[in-house]
Protein backbone atom coordinates (compact mmCIF):
# COMPACT_ATOMS: atom_id res chain seq x y z
CA UNK A 1 0.00 0.00 0.00
CA UNK A 2 2.74 2.19 1.24
CA UNK A 3 4.76 1.26 -2.16
CA UNK A 4 2.16 2.18 -4.25
CA UNK A 5 1.38 5.58 -2.60
CA UNK A 6 4.59 6.77 -2.91
CA UNK A 7 4.97 5.59 -6.58
CA UNK A 8 2.23 7.64 -7.30
CA UNK A 9 3.35 10.83 -5.39
CA UNK A 10 6.23 10.54 -7.78
CA UNK A 11 4.25 9.83 -10.79
CA UNK A 12 2.03 12.99 -9.68
CA UNK A 13 4.91 14.91 -8.89
CA UNK A 14 6.82 14.38 -12.35
CA UNK A 15 3.45 15.32 -14.07
CA UNK A 16 2.47 18.10 -12.25
CA UNK A 17 6.58 19.31 -13.01
CA UNK A 18 6.36 18.62 -16.58
CA UNK A 19 2.81 20.31 -17.42
CA UNK A 20 4.36 23.50 -15.26
CA UNK A 21 7.78 23.50 -17.51
CA UNK A 22 5.59 22.85 -20.57
CA UNK A 23 3.59 25.69 -20.01
CA UNK A 24 6.29 28.52 -19.21
CA UNK A 25 8.51 26.76 -22.33
CA UNK A 26 5.29 27.70 -24.60
CA UNK A 27 4.86 31.27 -23.20
CA UNK A 28 8.70 31.95 -23.11
CA UNK A 29 8.52 31.14 -26.89
CA UNK A 30 5.74 33.26 -27.46
CA UNK A 31 7.04 36.34 -26.18
CA UNK A 32 10.49 35.70 -26.79
CA UNK A 33 12.68 38.51 -24.87
CA UNK A 34 14.52 40.85 -27.34
CA UNK A 35 18.18 39.83 -28.23
CA UNK A 36 21.11 41.46 -26.42
CA UNK A 37 22.30 44.94 -28.19
CA UNK A 38 25.81 44.40 -29.46
CA UNK A 39 28.16 47.58 -28.95
CA UNK A 40 29.27 47.94 -32.73
CA UNK A 41 30.52 51.98 -31.84
CA UNK A 42 34.66 52.03 -33.10
CA UNK A 43 36.62 54.33 -31.29
CA UNK A 44 36.25 57.11 -33.47
CA UNK A 45 32.59 57.66 -32.51
CA UNK A 46 33.38 56.47 -29.39
CA UNK A 47 35.73 59.59 -28.81
CA UNK A 48 32.97 61.96 -31.12
CA UNK A 49 30.63 60.73 -28.48
CA UNK A 50 32.90 61.75 -25.71
CA UNK A 51 33.71 65.24 -27.66
CA UNK A 52 29.97 65.91 -27.43
CA UNK A 53 29.32 65.01 -24.10
CA UNK A 54 32.28 67.20 -23.01
CA UNK A 55 30.74 70.13 -25.50
CA UNK A 56 27.19 69.81 -23.37
CA UNK A 57 29.07 69.82 -20.34
CA UNK A 58 30.54 72.99 -21.33
CA UNK A 59 27.29 74.39 -22.37
CA UNK A 60 25.47 73.71 -19.48
CA UNK A 61 27.98 75.60 -17.58
CA UNK A 62 27.79 78.51 -19.45
CA UNK A 63 24.12 78.26 -19.44
CA UNK A 64 24.41 77.65 -15.39
CA UNK A 65 26.01 81.04 -15.41
CA UNK A 66 23.56 82.93 -17.39
CA UNK A 67 20.76 81.88 -15.65
CA UNK A 68 22.71 81.79 -12.31
CA UNK A 69 21.77 85.50 -11.16
CA UNK A 70 17.95 86.22 -10.77
CA UNK A 71 16.00 88.98 -9.02
CA UNK A 72 12.47 88.63 -7.98
CA UNK A 73 10.40 91.54 -6.34
CA UNK A 74 7.79 90.93 -4.13
CA UNK A 75 6.59 94.09 -2.79
CA UNK A 76 5.22 96.63 -4.33
CA UNK A 77 3.76 95.15 -7.64
CA UNK A 78 4.38 96.83 -11.07
CA UNK A 79 2.00 99.25 -11.98
CA UNK A 80 0.56 99.11 -8.53
CA UNK A 81 -0.59 102.77 -6.92
CA UNK A 82 0.12 103.53 -3.46
CA UNK A 83 -0.68 106.59 -1.46
CA UNK A 84 1.61 107.01 0.76
CA UNK A 85 5.04 108.67 0.22
CA UNK A 86 7.33 105.83 1.74
CA UNK A 87 7.76 102.70 0.23
CA UNK A 88 9.00 99.15 1.62
CA UNK A 89 10.63 97.23 -0.70
CA UNK A 90 11.22 94.16 -0.68
CA UNK A 91 12.49 90.49 -2.68
CA UNK A 92 14.84 88.06 -3.07
CA UNK A 93 18.20 87.59 -5.53
CA UNK A 94 20.86 85.38 -4.57
CA UNK A 95 22.84 85.67 -1.18
CA UNK A 96 24.86 89.11 -0.71
CA UNK A 97 23.87 90.96 -4.10
CA UNK A 98 24.26 94.73 -4.22
CA UNK A 99 20.54 96.03 -5.49
CA UNK A 100 20.85 98.89 -6.55
CA UNK A 101 17.70 101.29 -6.88
CA UNK A 102 17.20 104.48 -9.73
CA UNK A 103 14.58 106.41 -9.26
CA UNK A 104 13.86 109.23 -11.76
CA UNK A 105 15.26 111.74 -9.60
CA UNK A 106 17.16 109.46 -6.59
CA UNK A 107 19.37 106.46 -6.29
CA UNK A 108 19.20 103.74 -3.40
CA UNK A 109 21.00 100.40 -2.68
CA UNK A 110 20.86 97.58 -0.33
CA UNK A 111 22.72 94.27 0.19
CA UNK A 112 20.30 90.51 0.02
CA UNK A 113 20.90 88.55 3.53
CA UNK A 114 22.47 85.28 3.17
CA UNK A 115 19.14 83.73 2.40
CA UNK A 116 19.12 86.12 -0.70
CA UNK A 117 16.05 87.96 0.75
CA UNK A 118 16.18 91.62 1.15
CA UNK A 119 14.51 94.40 2.02
CA UNK A 120 14.44 98.94 1.62
CA UNK A 121 12.54 101.69 2.80
CA UNK A 122 12.43 104.57 0.05
CA UNK A 123 10.94 107.99 -0.67
CA UNK A 124 8.96 108.39 -4.01
CA UNK A 125 7.58 111.12 -5.57
CA UNK A 126 4.40 112.53 -6.36
CA UNK A 127 2.65 111.05 -9.37
CA UNK A 128 4.92 108.38 -11.84
CA UNK A 129 7.85 106.65 -10.26
CA UNK A 130 9.77 104.25 -12.80
CA UNK A 131 11.70 102.08 -10.25
CA UNK A 132 14.57 100.19 -12.12
CA UNK A 133 16.61 97.36 -10.11
CA UNK A 134 20.24 96.42 -10.55
CA UNK A 135 20.91 93.40 -8.91
CA UNK A 136 25.04 92.88 -8.87
CA UNK A 137 26.09 89.32 -7.42
CA UNK A 138 30.08 88.96 -6.45
CA UNK A 139 30.82 87.71 -9.51
CA UNK A 140 30.02 90.78 -10.93
CA UNK A 141 27.10 89.59 -13.58
CA UNK A 142 24.34 92.10 -13.56
CA UNK A 143 20.60 91.56 -14.14
CA UNK A 144 17.82 94.71 -14.49
CA UNK A 145 14.46 95.08 -13.53
CA UNK A 146 11.69 98.06 -13.86
CA UNK A 147 8.38 98.45 -12.37
CA UNK A 148 6.22 101.19 -12.16
CA UNK A 149 4.98 102.51 -8.77
CA UNK A 150 2.21 105.71 -8.70
CA UNK A 151 2.05 107.75 -5.35
CA UNK A 152 -1.23 109.35 -5.99
CA UNK A 153 -4.07 110.50 -3.43
CA UNK A 154 -6.34 111.51 -5.91
CA UNK A 155 -9.80 109.72 -5.90
CA UNK A 156 -9.91 107.22 -8.24
CA UNK B 1 -7.02 1.00 -9.30
CA UNK B 2 -9.48 3.80 -9.55
CA UNK B 3 -8.07 5.31 -5.53
CA UNK B 4 -4.45 4.61 -7.38
CA UNK B 5 -5.72 7.17 -10.32
CA UNK B 6 -6.94 9.61 -8.63
CA UNK B 7 -4.36 9.91 -6.30
CA UNK B 8 -1.90 10.67 -8.87
CA UNK B 9 -4.17 13.30 -10.72
CA UNK B 10 -4.94 14.76 -7.49
CA UNK B 11 -0.58 15.46 -7.01
CA UNK B 12 -0.15 15.94 -10.65
CA UNK B 13 -2.58 18.87 -9.76
CA UNK B 14 -0.82 20.07 -6.57
CA UNK B 15 2.53 20.65 -8.88
CA UNK B 16 0.53 22.11 -11.33
CA UNK B 17 1.45 26.10 -11.12
CA UNK B 18 -1.86 27.61 -11.92
CA UNK B 19 -2.69 31.77 -12.24
CA UNK B 20 -3.92 32.47 -9.32
CA UNK B 21 -6.58 35.46 -10.30
CA UNK B 22 -6.78 38.31 -8.08
CA UNK B 23 -10.17 39.72 -7.53
CA UNK B 24 -10.51 42.34 -9.53
CA UNK B 25 -12.04 45.57 -7.84
CA UNK B 26 -15.40 46.65 -8.87
CA UNK B 27 -14.82 49.81 -11.18
CA UNK B 28 -18.24 51.28 -10.19
CA UNK B 29 -17.07 52.13 -6.64
CA UNK B 30 -13.68 53.42 -7.93
CA UNK B 31 -14.97 55.41 -10.94
CA UNK B 32 -17.50 57.03 -8.47
CA UNK B 33 -14.58 57.84 -6.18
CA UNK B 34 -12.29 59.55 -8.88
CA UNK B 35 -15.46 61.76 -9.40
CA UNK B 36 -16.42 62.74 -6.19
CA UNK B 37 -12.80 63.72 -5.51
CA UNK B 38 -12.38 65.36 -9.35
CA UNK B 39 -15.72 67.27 -7.88
CA UNK B 40 -14.15 68.82 -4.87
CA UNK B 41 -11.23 69.67 -6.59
CA UNK B 42 -12.95 71.47 -9.73
CA UNK B 43 -14.91 73.10 -6.91
CA UNK B 44 -11.65 74.11 -4.78
CA UNK B 45 -9.82 75.55 -7.69
CA UNK B 46 -13.34 77.35 -9.22
CA UNK B 47 -13.46 79.41 -5.87
CA UNK B 48 -9.72 80.09 -5.57
CA UNK B 49 -9.78 81.52 -9.26
CA UNK B 50 -12.55 83.49 -8.47
CA UNK B 51 -11.17 85.01 -4.94
CA UNK B 52 -8.16 85.89 -7.57
CA UNK B 53 -9.53 87.50 -9.91
CA UNK B 54 -11.89 89.75 -7.63
CA UNK B 55 -8.84 90.83 -6.15
CA UNK B 56 -6.73 91.58 -9.63
CA UNK B 57 -10.26 93.32 -10.50
CA UNK B 58 -11.02 95.38 -7.03
CA UNK B 59 -7.10 96.85 -7.50
CA UNK B 60 -6.19 100.05 -8.28
CA UNK B 61 -3.07 100.12 -10.91
CA UNK B 62 -1.67 102.63 -13.21
CA UNK B 63 -0.25 102.32 -16.89
CA UNK B 64 1.68 104.80 -18.68
CA UNK B 65 2.59 105.48 -22.40
CA UNK B 66 1.80 107.04 -26.16
CA UNK B 67 -1.48 106.93 -27.56
CA UNK B 68 -1.48 105.66 -30.55
CA UNK B 69 -5.01 105.01 -31.34
CA UNK B 70 -8.66 106.29 -29.80
CA UNK B 71 -11.45 104.67 -30.95
CA UNK B 72 -14.97 106.25 -29.39
CA UNK B 73 -14.52 104.48 -25.74
CA UNK B 74 -11.05 102.60 -26.09
CA UNK B 75 -7.86 104.28 -26.67
CA UNK B 76 -4.76 102.49 -26.82
CA UNK B 77 -1.18 103.59 -25.76
CA UNK B 78 2.38 102.02 -26.54
CA UNK B 79 5.21 101.44 -24.32
CA UNK B 80 8.47 99.67 -24.72
CA UNK B 81 6.89 98.06 -27.99
CA UNK B 82 3.88 97.15 -26.07
CA UNK B 83 0.07 97.98 -26.73
CA UNK B 84 -2.28 98.46 -23.62
CA UNK B 85 -5.80 99.50 -24.56
CA UNK B 86 -7.89 101.90 -21.79
CA UNK B 87 -12.04 101.92 -22.29
CA UNK B 88 -13.05 105.43 -21.06
CA UNK B 89 -16.36 107.22 -20.39
CA UNK B 90 -17.98 110.32 -18.98
CA UNK B 91 -16.98 109.90 -15.79
CA UNK B 92 -13.36 109.26 -16.37
CA UNK B 93 -11.19 112.71 -15.26
CA UNK B 94 -8.66 113.58 -17.72
CA UNK B 95 -6.37 116.21 -16.90
CA UNK B 96 -4.07 117.93 -19.26
CA UNK B 97 -0.46 119.46 -18.80
CA UNK B 98 -1.67 122.52 -16.88
CA UNK B 99 -3.61 120.46 -14.48
CA UNK B 100 -7.08 121.56 -15.80
CA UNK B 101 -9.68 119.17 -16.71
CA UNK B 102 -10.34 118.32 -20.29
CA UNK B 103 -12.86 116.63 -21.96
CA UNK B 104 -12.58 112.90 -23.88
CA UNK B 105 -12.55 114.70 -27.02
CA UNK B 106 -9.58 116.58 -26.77
CA UNK B 107 -7.41 113.54 -26.36
CA UNK B 108 -5.03 113.09 -29.45
CA UNK B 109 -2.48 110.53 -30.48
CA UNK B 110 0.92 111.09 -30.13
CA UNK B 111 0.49 112.27 -26.17
CA UNK B 112 1.82 110.67 -23.00
CA UNK B 113 -0.18 109.63 -20.37
CA UNK B 114 -0.77 107.42 -17.14
CA UNK B 115 -4.01 106.30 -16.58
CA UNK B 116 -5.53 105.13 -13.16
CA UNK B 117 -8.22 102.67 -12.25
CA UNK B 118 -9.36 98.84 -12.42
CA UNK B 119 -8.93 96.36 -14.78
CA UNK B 120 -11.88 94.24 -15.98
CA UNK B 121 -12.70 90.78 -16.67
CA UNK B 122 -11.02 91.02 -20.15
CA UNK B 123 -7.89 93.02 -18.74
CA UNK B 124 -8.44 96.38 -20.24
CA UNK B 125 -8.14 99.20 -17.85
CA UNK B 126 -11.50 101.34 -17.25
CA UNK B 127 -9.88 104.62 -16.70
CA UNK B 128 -11.12 106.54 -13.99
CA UNK B 129 -8.79 109.19 -14.00
CA UNK B 130 -5.44 109.97 -17.29
CA UNK B 131 -2.98 112.52 -16.97
CA UNK B 132 -0.95 113.79 -18.83
CA UNK B 133 2.80 113.28 -18.38
CA UNK B 134 6.53 114.51 -20.02
CA UNK B 135 7.95 111.20 -21.81
CA UNK B 136 11.26 112.40 -19.69
CA UNK B 137 9.55 111.29 -16.74
CA UNK B 138 9.18 107.94 -17.69
CA UNK B 139 12.71 106.83 -18.87
CA UNK B 140 15.68 106.74 -16.81
CA UNK B 141 18.77 107.59 -18.24
CA UNK B 142 21.27 106.25 -15.96
CA UNK B 143 24.03 103.56 -16.39
CA UNK B 144 24.43 101.34 -13.22
CA UNK B 145 27.68 99.16 -13.69
CA UNK B 146 30.49 97.16 -11.66
CA UNK B 147 33.88 98.45 -11.99
CA UNK B 148 38.07 99.43 -11.46
CA UNK B 149 39.26 103.02 -11.13
CA UNK B 150 42.42 102.99 -13.88
CA UNK B 151 42.76 106.43 -13.35
CA UNK B 152 42.10 109.94 -11.07
CA UNK B 153 42.89 112.94 -11.86
CA UNK B 154 44.56 114.93 -9.16
CA UNK B 155 43.08 118.40 -10.62
CA UNK B 156 39.72 118.34 -10.57
CA UNK B 157 36.85 115.81 -9.10
CA UNK B 158 37.05 113.32 -12.20
CA UNK B 159 38.13 109.35 -12.19
CA UNK B 160 38.15 107.00 -15.15
CA UNK B 161 36.49 103.68 -14.80
CA UNK B 162 36.42 100.40 -16.80
CA UNK B 163 33.55 98.25 -16.11
CA UNK B 164 34.16 94.42 -15.83
CA UNK B 165 31.88 93.57 -18.10
CA UNK B 166 33.57 95.44 -21.53
CA UNK B 167 37.19 96.43 -20.56
CA UNK B 168 37.15 98.16 -23.90
CA UNK B 169 34.71 100.83 -22.64
CA UNK B 170 36.17 103.34 -20.24
CA UNK B 171 33.80 105.94 -18.57
CA UNK B 172 35.18 109.49 -17.91
CA UNK B 173 32.79 110.17 -14.38
CA UNK B 174 32.66 113.45 -12.82
CA UNK B 175 31.74 113.81 -9.29
CA UNK B 176 29.44 116.73 -7.80
CA UNK B 177 30.21 117.22 -4.57
CA UNK B 178 26.78 118.74 -4.66
CA UNK B 179 24.86 115.90 -5.94
CA UNK B 180 26.64 112.92 -5.92
CA UNK B 181 26.34 110.61 -2.75
CA UNK B 182 29.48 108.25 -1.93
CA UNK B 183 29.15 104.93 0.14
CA UNK B 184 30.69 101.72 1.47
CA UNK B 185 28.98 98.50 0.68
CA UNK B 186 27.05 99.38 4.35
CA UNK B 187 26.13 102.44 3.25
CA UNK B 188 28.37 104.91 5.38
CA UNK B 189 29.10 107.63 3.91
CA UNK B 190 32.43 108.29 2.55
CA UNK B 191 34.80 111.23 0.69
CA UNK B 192 35.75 110.76 -3.07
CA UNK B 193 39.07 110.68 -1.32
CA UNK B 194 38.25 107.10 -0.68
CA UNK B 195 38.09 106.62 -4.76
CA UNK B 196 41.56 105.70 -5.60
CA UNK B 197 43.42 104.51 -8.87
CA UNK B 198 42.41 100.36 -8.34
CA UNK B 199 39.28 100.87 -5.98
CA UNK B 200 36.30 98.61 -7.24
CA UNK B 201 33.24 100.73 -7.35
CA UNK B 202 29.10 100.11 -8.18
CA UNK B 203 28.18 103.62 -10.07
CA UNK B 204 24.85 104.83 -11.07
CA UNK B 205 25.92 107.30 -14.15
CA UNK B 206 24.23 109.85 -16.18
CA UNK B 207 25.42 111.34 -19.52
CA UNK B 208 26.30 114.75 -19.63
CA UNK B 209 24.13 116.73 -21.64
CA UNK B 210 27.28 118.14 -23.40
CA UNK B 211 28.99 115.53 -23.82
CA UNK B 212 27.87 112.16 -24.33
CA UNK B 213 30.65 110.45 -23.24
CA UNK B 214 30.98 112.16 -20.35
CA UNK B 215 29.29 110.67 -17.08
CA UNK B 216 28.17 112.66 -13.66
CA UNK B 217 27.91 110.09 -11.14
CA UNK B 218 24.20 109.81 -9.07
CA UNK B 219 26.01 107.34 -6.73
CA UNK B 220 29.15 105.69 -6.13
CA UNK B 221 29.51 102.29 -3.75
CA UNK B 222 33.20 102.10 -3.29
CA UNK B 223 33.89 97.95 -2.47
CA UNK B 224 37.14 98.27 -1.69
Amino acid sequence: MFKQIFIAIIIGSFLGLSLTTAYFYSKNKNNPSPPPVENTTTEEEKTEEQNTNKQEENNSDVQENISTIFLDIFTPENESIVEKENLSISGKTNPNNVIVINTLNDTFHTVSKESGEFDIEISLEPGINILHFTAISSDDTQIEKEILVTYSTAKI
Amino acid sequence: MKKYILFIITTALLFNTTQILAQTPTPETKDEDIQKIRETVQQKVSEKLQQMENKTINKKISIIGTITKIEEDIITIERKNMSRSIKIDDETIIVNNRKTTIKNEDLTTGQNIIAMGYKDNSQVLLAKRIVFIEKKDTQIDKIVTIGNVVDVSQSSPVFVLIPHKNKEIQYQITIDNKKTKIVNKEKQKITSKEIKAGSKLIVSISPTPENNKNYIANYIIVLN
